[in-house]
């Protein structure tokens, strides 16, 4: 599953964070719908599941100085003891042993001082649950440790508020849509602690994964994620397939770069930029925004389609024109677009271009939920796939080119939902 | 030459160690409130003595400086000066280093210095307003928006609290908590009867920080090297305001984030505040003036605050900076004779790094009477200095901490990445029965590499607003009220703030 982990943490208890909570849980929502909010309350934590239009809509019942919250794209993924003394957010589902050891391995009856101990030791050597999954725990003394296992792929990152709060996220842009300053990554490996006596960062700076469909799809175009601003990468793919469609002669021949809403729009503006043909906004959404990729049924996924391509009118008819899409599981959304462009709005071509490779493997981390079935890439030939689309060429990014374009901006992602396509017609 | 030393902290052990190094045949002679066990090696190892006493009783100093006779009386924090030990000293015919009490207004009243500045026009004053009225404070500060709040006074750098209120879904939290927090802090500096105005709310400015200090005979000043503090408590910059965990300098006059341009502006404004003294008191200046300063989007060179001494824990890092004999530069500045050039070593870099135990700076008491071990040998063969702070020997002769930061390491290197390794490798020395922290992150190339970024972002906006003529101004337009020239001046309030 897809997820987004928050924590919050005023140093004293003139805050009550409940409100920058509701804020940086909105500004989560590019990752799911679903929330989990944990409160540290005078002796116990409390937690709340519900959705993030629910949260938002009717405030937060409690008042805390010290918050954990989690969204998600399925049921959250959240534990907590009977006693009310630890909570666990994880990036996605686990075994319910590993989460028992991880409780007895952080003993929440211990004080600062031991955990600062044990926090040294686990960097070592990790207890399983923290070396394959992101999470964030909160115990009833007040202590937060947040991680990102040296296996895990989901990122996170450390934030301030001026002298008064320390706040992490799974990106930077809720950090300062609650006013405050990102100021470090956290990377694979390390975790850092949240205390009014230290925040203190463990574990060295090294190079981890993080998945490439987080850089591609999933972060907020404003958030930096380990260092690289998602909005200049995606253009500089966006750039690197304008090359190639320059070498195969389709970057000539077009009039007119559409994307699909919203996350394809920085890829058509890498390449129409790099093309010098103008970039249209072909298509205006209705209602909320979803994100179509993080619904878990096929029809769930058709609506938050659906809803967001009803076409403007006069912009492109008896042109020849380049569709930017970011990537493509099924195929239903290029398929419903291309028909649009086509029969209601009268184009002269369609040229399909894909902001990634094609998507061969199930994800084996399960952050998405694409069975081999659903994924057009894994069942279809690309001359097929053409046909199917009605669609006049499609051009998806050479892993090599994209693995060049990852270089210049120096992080190496997990590749495996991809890694099929290597040499391939891609 | 005799020297009497006043104070007790990591700033007094630097000061030592650097008169030791003197020409000048210097014995040490220190007045200290505990038993630091750096000053005491100083003192034992000139000849010297200590005094285990209060540093802010003038007629107990007096005493003392009676019975050693010293040549000069070196004064270290502030308290002594606000105290006026430096006026009782020189009254009786002393040789003083450190400013007289008119003189240390400027850091003892925040409002003072304000109010200072913008009588005389000085270059780099923040917006402010300072209240002797509770109530007032509170409802202007919960309307004020982007805002710091301040003990008026110099509290020992505590009190500080940035209420960054610029989210309009946020206001609401913000400005409660604003409230709440003014009330407090106004009861809280009830307690300093030398003050009328009790708190002072600023402009909230951000920007990349560093210290400027001069040395001052009067006549004539002497600059000395930028150097950087850094005040949160946490690495990354998180974290409660803190005295200071650690401070960088080098190579040369300023680090890399700041130009020349920007460090002569520095010394203009001090240069200024020095002259705008003498017009109201301060006849003669003859210690250190410090300018707290930021690179600020309003005025490039921004004043956040003065110290009348020098800063803690800045004075670790002038032990490799300097070339030449400070000793005679202090008996210069306190005999009011001109002062030269001071000799900078323009290839080293300078890491300091304070280690506190857990409970600085919030919970005191969590911090106080824990032992701590240093392994002084191994220290000293990595060519690094240990200044020790708030530490003491214990009767038992072993160390306790007493609350605050309790020692600093000192490393040197041709670049960042050397003396910041070097600083990171000499922290396993110093061990506490419980935990002790220290930020990882100081003096690392990559933190210096995010300094320079802020400050040509906002180098870039300084020199655009300055050459259209903008520099130091600020304009809001109210409907129905027009051009506001002050942002803290807020239309919709009916009572006004001193200002």
């Amino acid at each position: 599953m897809v997820s987004g982990l928050l924590s919050i943490y005023a140093f004293d208890e003139y805050w009550d964070v409940s409100s920058f909570a509701r804020y940086g849980l909105l500004a989560l929502k590019n990752r799911g719908d679903n929330a989990v909010i944990c409160y540290s309350l005078k002796t116990s934590i409390e937690c709340i599941e519900a959705s993030i239009d629910e949260l938002v809509g009717k405030g937060l019942e409690h008042s805390s100085n010290i918050v954990i919250a989690g969204v998600y794209n399925d049921r959250a993924s959240y534990y907590i003891d009977e006693a009310g003394r630890v909570a666990i957010l994880l990036d996605r589902e686990s075994n319910t042993n590993l989460v028992r050891d991880l409780v007895e391995y952080i003993d929440s009856n211990t004080g600062i001082n031991d955990i600062m101990r044990t926090l040294s030791n686990s960097v070592i050597n990790p207890p399983e649950l923290m070396k394959k999954h992101t999470g964030i725990m909160l115990l009833s003394n007040s202590i937060v440790v947040a991680w990102r296992g040296p296996e895990s792929l989901s990122p996170l990152a450390l934030g301030g508020y001026g002298f008064d709060m320390a706040i992490v996220a799974s990106e930077t842009a809720p950090i300062e849509v609650v006013g405050g300053n990102p100021r470090a990554g956290i990377l694979p490996g390390q975790l850092v602690l949240l205390n009014k006596y230290v925040v203190k960062v463990f574990g060295a700076r090294t190079t981890g994964r993080v998945c490439l469909l987080e850089l591609l799809y999933t972060a907020r175009p404003d958030s930096v994620i380990d260092g690289i601003p998602i909005y200049m990468f995606r253009k500089k793919v966006g750039e690197k397939l304008a090359e190639k469609l320059i070498k195969e002669g389709i970057g000539t021949s077009i009039d007119v770069v559409v994307g699909v809403p919203e996350t394809a729009l920085p890829y058509a503006l890498g390449i129409s930029q790099r093309l010098g043909k103008p970039l249209e906004l072909l298509f205006v959404s209705t209602g909320v925004k979803a994100r179509s990729m993080l619904k878990n049924s096929l029809m769930e996924r058709a609506i938050a389609i659906h809803l967001k391509m009803n076409p403007v009118k006069g912009v492109v008819e008896g042109k020849r024109v380049l569709l930017v899409d970011d990537s493509v599981v099924s195929g239903s959304t290029l398929k419903t677009v291309i028909q649009g462009l086509r029969q209601r709005l009268g184009v002269e071509e369609v040229h399909v271009v894909i902001a990634s490779p094609p998507i061969r493997l199930q994800c084996p981390y399960s952050l998405f939920y694409f069975t081999m079935n659903d994924l057009i890439s894994a069942n279809m030939e690309s001359g097929d796939m053409v046909k199917y689309l009605d669609a006049d060429s499609i051009t998806w990014i050479p892993i090599d080119v994209f693995e060049e374009a990852m270089k210049s901006f120096g992080v190496n992602p997990c590749f495996s939902c991809f890694i099929d396509s290597r040499g391939d017609h891609a | 030459m005799k020297i009497l030393l006043i104070g007790s902290s990591a700033r007094e052990h630097a000061l030592g160690l650097m008169m030791l190094k003197s020409g000048l045949e210097p014995r040490v002679y220190v007045v200290s409130e505990y038993r630091n066990p750096g000053l005491e090696r100083v003192a034992g190892s000139s000849s010297g003595r200590i005094f285990i006493t209060r540093v802010t009783e003038p007629g107990r100093i007096l005493e003392i400086a009676e019975a050693v006779s010293p040549d000069l009386v070196v004064i270290g924090p502030e308290e002594p000066l606000f105290a006026g030990i430096s006026d009782t000293l020189r009254e009786h015919g002393f040789a003083v280093f450190g400013a007289s009490s008119k003189c240390a207004e400027i850091e003892r009243s925040k409002v003072f210095a304000r109010r200072l500045m913008w009588r005389h026009g000085i270059n780099g004053r923040l917006f402010y307003a300072s209240f002797s009225n509770v109530e007032d404070a509170v409802s202007f500060a919960e309307h004020a928006g982007d805002i710091v709040v301040k003990p008026a006074r110099q509290v020992g750098g505590k009190g500080v609290k940035v209420f960054s209120n610029t989210k309009s879904y946020l206001f609401n939290e913000i400005s409660r908590v604003t409230g709440e927090y003014v009330r407090d802090l106004f009861s809280e500096m009830n307690a300093y009867r030398d003050i009328d105005e009790k708190i002072l709310v600023e402009l909230r400015v951000e920007g990349v920080e560093y210290t400027l200090h001069v040395i001052s005979s009067g006549g004539s000043i002497t600059p000395l090297p930028v150097i950087q503090d850094h005040p949160h408590a946490f690495e990354y910059d998180v974290g409660p305001e803190t005295g200071g965990m650690g401070s960088i300098s080098g190579p040369g006059l300023t680090p890399p984030f700041l130009t020349l341009g920007e460090y002569e502006e520095s010394l203009r404004i001090l240069n200024n505040v020095i002259d705008a003294l003498r017009s109201e008191g301060c006849i003669d200046y003859r210690g250190v003036l410090a300018g707290q300063m930021m690179l600020t989007w309003l005025w490039g060179p921004t004043v956040i605050e003065f110290y009348s001494r020098f800063g803690d824990p800045e004075t670790g890092n002038l032990l490799y900076m300097l070339e030449d004999d400070v000793l005679e530069v202090f008996e210069k500045a306190a005999s009011g004779k001109s002062l030269g050039k001071l000799g900078i070593r323009d290839n080293v870099v300078v890491v300091n790094k304070a280690i506190a135990p857990l409970g600085y700076p919030t919970d005191r008491r969590l911090a106080t009477g824990l032992r701590v071990k240093v392994d002084e040998a191994s220290i000293r063969d990595t060519g690094c200095t240990i200044l020790y702070g708030s530490i003491e020997v214990g009767s038992d002769g072993y160390l306790y901490t007493k609350g605050s930061r309790l020692a600093e390491i000192v490393c040197w290197g041709y670049s960042y990445e050397e003396a910041y390794r070097k600083t990171e490798n000499v922290m396993r020395y110093i061990e506490g029965e419980a935990p002790l922290f220290h930020r990882g992150d100081i003096g690392s190339p990559e933190l210096m590499q995010e300094k320079i970024s802020i400050a040509e972002k906002i180098r870039r906006v300084y020199t655009s607003r300055a050459r259209r003529g903008l520099l130091g101004a600020y304009m809001a337009w109210v409907p129905g009220i027009g051009f506001i020239e002050n942002p803290l001046v807020n239309p919709y309030m009916s009572k006004r703030a001193h200002g």
